[in-house]
């Protein structure tokens, strides 16, 4: 068969029953089991590929996974992340659309303790939307910020989805998750910039709020007591990898116990609130690594069928630069994006854009890190972005569709623009991992 | 029906401990791999094959309570095609779905029992720290799947009923 034959089977195949509305993992399952009977022999093969599932997930690199979302449901289901934020918005006063900037503010201080843009839009969300709803912002300012800052948990380590990635890369986990600071961080600034811009240019946006009259330790004491020791979890993960002292695997482990004796010293921690943790994680890993186990053997599927190979070489007959091709793969994902899951992007597109960047010279990191950048955008992508529809779980009755829509866009072309920037100066990402060398 | 909603319950239960068991080993996996990294650093050896241990628990919880998760209908999909259409004909197509998961889960569950089978007659082992049968992970691989099955049926059930 030819290979784009094979390409259109194998990959049409997974799209299809996608989007017909099969579970991912089981789209992956089903297209293993037609390709095995195509390109494997049939019996033959089919009878040899269970161990394979067998092996895709039995991996220590898969579990810093786990762990980064058990450090982060911890944080939540201990009350401790929302005692937090409310010691935020103390702090910040006197700034055109203050509650805009508390939510990116506190999204931002999330992101780098939980690995899960869900959990972050969502605690956001609910406990900031109504306050600005009611008090007059514009749902435009109020939402945007909330739907775009729970994207940087992808970013900002530690992030579940940027091990994964890593980790299906064969790739440096470390690096990865320390490359994604920077830009993570220049995203909150640029988003928080917009927010003010905007809001002193236009005050009926987000009319001024009454701040609460506090100085001095009214003011500072809750930011001291509830915020600065959670970044002691952000300390212990991101320096114990930083100074070599433990593997991603072993810091994410530390993460977990540094968020437990956090929470215990707030007294939050009760058992109820740990069993609810570990049944969250439970659901979320399992549903995660259970998709991994089905694409990991599909992408072996697609290098015997000559898929991959095939694709590989009509690349480099068009002679690609390393700026051009990653234009192009960016461009892919995006679209992707509209209609896609973020796993699923990851593992229908790295099998092909892994040897590309390798035959190109690309630096991986620098492609990885695009690469979340254009998932984190997919998150929040007209029509169907995952976000998008979290907003619209938590947000009133009243607000429409496309008013959430159109929240989200400026924050689109902000994501686009760090791209850009990604794109010509690769060293804003590369730069804090080359130290770590 | 009465006898499949008696069943259906005792599953939701048997499926709620396997969850939150799932969820205990991965709070353990936290301990033991920071007791490894304490016992290292500080000179006083090592939990020798704690890393193989973790993996294949990883293996175990990821596939055991793949089920629970399908019950919680939580595994990831797409809904573009199932949100546009008509309540009568989503539902249709959401049983056709299941249908096509059960027979998914039935032929992995199969092909894991003819590998498995395999295995035993070769005695194929995996060496690492420990000499793991091959076998023993494919039980739970066809375990795992005869249990999706199962849920895929009573998906069915429930949507009928």
């Amino acid at each position: 068969m030819e290979w784009y034959w094979a390409l259109s089977f194998l990959l049409g195949g997974v799209v299809f029953l996608l989007l017909l509305g099969l579970p991912v993992a089981f789209a992956f399952f089903a297209a293993n089991i037609a390709g095995a009977f195509v390109f494997l022999r049939g019996h033959i093969g089919l009878s040899l590929m269970p161990i394979e599932y067998v092996f895709s997930v039995s991996s220590y690199t898969l579990v810093p996974v786990a762990l980064f979302i058990l450090m982060g449901e911890i944080l939540f289901q201990t009350g401790v992340a929302y005692r937090s934020i409310d010691a935020i918005d103390r702090l910040i006063s006197r700034v055109p659309g203050r509650l805009s900037v508390v939510s990116i503010a506190g999204g931002t201080v999330f992101s780098s303790l939980s690995g899960s843009t869900i959990a972050n839009t969502a605690l956001l969300g609910n406990l900031l939307l109504p306050d600005m709803l009611k008090r007059g912002y514009h749902p435009t300012i109020a939402m945007g910020p909330i739907m775009a800052v729970g994207g940087i948990a992808m970013l900002i380590p530690p992030s579940a989805l940027a091990v994964l990635l890593a980790s299906l890369a064969e790739r440096s986990i470390s690096e990865l998750l320390i490359a994604g600071v920077l830009p993570g961080l220049a995203m909150a600034a640029l988003f928080v910039l917009y927010v003010t811009v905007r809001c002193r240019l236009d005050p009926s946006l987000a009319p001024p709020t009454e701040v609460r009259p506090e100085t001095g330790w009214a003011r500072w004491g809750p930011f001291i007591r509830d915020v600065l020791p959670l970044f002691i979890i952000f300390a212990v993960v991101v320096g114990s990898i930083f100074l070599r002292i433990a593997a991603p695997e072993e810091a994410s482990a530390l993460g977990c116990l540094a968020a437990l004796v956090i929470c215990a010293m707030y007294r939050s921690l009760t058992w109820q609130n740990l069993l609810d943790a570990l049944r969250e994680t439970a659901k979320v890993t399992v549903m995660l690594l259970f998709i991994i186990a089905g694409s990991l053997t599909f992408s072996q599927i697609l290098q015997v069928s000559g898929a991959t190979t095939g694709v590989l070489q009509a690349l480099a007959a068009m002679e690609l630069t390393q700026v051009s091709a990653m234009i192009a793969m960016m461009a892919l994902l995006l679209f992707l994006g509209c209609f896609m899951d973020q796993v699923s992007m990851i593992l229908l597109t790295l099998p092909f854009f892994l040897p590309v960047a390798d035959s190109l010279g690309m630096n991986s990191t620098w492609l990885m890190v695009m690469m979340l950048i254009a998932m984190e955008i997919s998150l929040i992508t007209p029509p169907f972005g995952l976000l998008l529809f979290v907003m619209k779980g938590v947000a009133p009755k009243a607000i429409r569709v496309t008013q959430i829509y159109a929240a989200a866009v400026p924050f689109i072309v902000i994501e686009l623009l760090v791209m850009a920037v990604l794109i010509a100066f690769p060293a804003v990402a590369l730069w804090l991992p080359g130290l770590l060398r | 029906m009465e006898l499949f909603r008696r069943f259906d319950t005792v599953m939701g239960r048997l499926y709620d401990g396997v969850g939150l068991l799932a969820g205990v080993v991965i709070g353990m996996f936290a301990v033991a791999i920071s007791l490894d990294l304490g016992l290292r650093y500080f000179g006083l050896g090592n939990l020798a094959g704690m890393q193989e241990i973790v993996e294949y628990a990883l293996f175990a919880l990821v596939f055991l309570a793949a089920p629970w998760v399908l019950r919680l209908g939580a595994h990831v999909r797409v809904d573009v095609v199932l949100s546009a259409l008509p309540d009568g004909a989503a539902r249709r197509l959401d049983w056709c779905l299941d249908l096509f998961g059960f027979a998914i889960s039935v032929v992995l569950g199969w092909y894991g029992w003819v590998n498995l089978a395999q295995a035993y007659r070769f005695q194929s082992v995996q060496m690492k720290y420990f000499q793991v049968p091959e076998w023993w992970l494919l039980t739970v691989f066809v375990a795992a799947f005869a249990l999706l099955a199962l849920e895929f049926l009573c998906r069915l059930f429930r949507l009928r009923d």
